[in-house]
């Protein structure tokens, strides 16, 4: 189907390329300059920035309440479970103040992904679930945290070598 | 503040979790975005979107029942979507290379990987405004054109089938 934009050309194979001066734009072009101005004002970002901050108790609630529902869904081995909760976890902890929880649920995640659907080895995803928990319940910090948050990538690595050498689709 | 002149520009936010949906809300109202539309789904945004018409779109990948990636689709092929060149910027926690890939084939304008900061959410939020990307029609694709810049005096290597191929201008 042809647009017949005002503003395209078509091209020998049939692909038409529609100028961005074809559809309606986000803005004004008068209101362009004033809009990024206000976007990369200080006022903007100290606005943004305290919007983020305020946020961070409210969304450190909402981790724990995660955490739990992880631990449920290890406990009982449903897979799509564990990564559902783990891909809410990799992207909040960062917002909660905790990036490592974030890092943690995110090499998790990545882990189930990989696996295709395959069973993943309990005793990797049981060592996520206890770092994650360690780390929010302020078990581990700082420094340790980041160096279980490492090995747990090395692990993951080992298992997904471990797997793929047995035959799993790449 | 001086959003006041922005009062006019209304965004749609699509996301399954509630803390996220608000942490966006808050940090597009700090830009002076006032009218900010909500929904939790693919589905009751296409709704949302049909009604209120945003001028841009903020959206999560996995939701259910229709996900971020169908929902754009949906908006790109849709006789009944009011806008289908709305700028969709999809806000994902995946990081798994073959959904990005799918994203993209969507239609999808820009990609923010979570965990979301400032920056990032306000440089994609300017370049949807100051550099709208040509859209691409073709048998299997309708969508922003994946290259953001077309340089006149580029003299090679040229890697597409259709590079040297006559265009029909109109």
């Amino acid at each position: 189907m042809q647009t017949n934009a005002p503003h395209s050309k078509t091209l020998r194979n049939g692909t038409e390329v529609i100028a961005a001066s074809s559809y309606p734009p986000v803005l004004p072009q008068e209101e362009i300059g004033a809009f990024i101005a206000r976007l990369k004002s200080e006022d903007a970002q100290i606005s943004a920035k305290e919007v983020m901050a305020s946020s961070r108790a409210t969304i450190r609630t909402a981790v724990d309440g995660y955490v739990r529902l992880l631990d449920d869904a290890a406990r009982q081995d449903d897979v799509a479970a564990i990564f559902a909760q783990a891909h809410e976890l990799r992207g909040l902890g960062e917002l909660a103040g905790i990036g490592v929880v974030g890092r943690m649920a995110n090499g998790l995640c990545q882990y189930l992904d990989a696996l295709d659907g395959k069973a993943p080895d309990s005793a990797t995803v049981r060592l996520h679930v206890e770092a994650i928990e360690r780390v929010v319940r302020g078990q581990d910090h700082g420094a340790i945290a980041a160096v279980v948050a490492e090995e747990l990538t090395a692990l993951v690595i080992r298992k997904l070598g471990e797997a793929h050498a047995l035959g799993l689709p790449g | 503040m001086t959003g006041k002149a922005f009062d006019h520009l209304k965004t749609l936010v699509v996301d399954d979790n509630p803390h996220m949906r608000e942490l966006l809300r808050s940090l597009l109202n700090a830009l002076g975005i006032r009218q900010v539309f909500e929904a939790a789904d693919g589905s009751a945004a296409f709704t949302r979107l049909c009604a209120e018409s945003p001028d841009f779109v903020l959206t999560d990948l996995s939701m259910a029942p229709m996900d971020g990636i169908e929902f754009t689709r949906l908006v790109r092929a849709s006789t009944e979507a009011p806008n289908p060149y709305v700028p969709i910027v999809m806000v994902t926690g995946h990081t798994e290379r073959r959904l990005i890939e799918m994203a993209r084939d969507a239609g999808v304008t820009e990609i923010i990987a979570k965990p979301i900061t400032v920056t990032s959410l306000f440089s994609r939020i300017a370049e949807i405004v100051e550099r709208p990307r040509a859209f691409v029609r073709a048998d299997a694709f309708f969508g922003p054109d994946r290259r953001r810049r077309s340089k006149s005096e580029f003299g090679g290597p040229w890697r597409r089938h259709d590079d040297n191929a006559d265009i029909e201008m109109r």
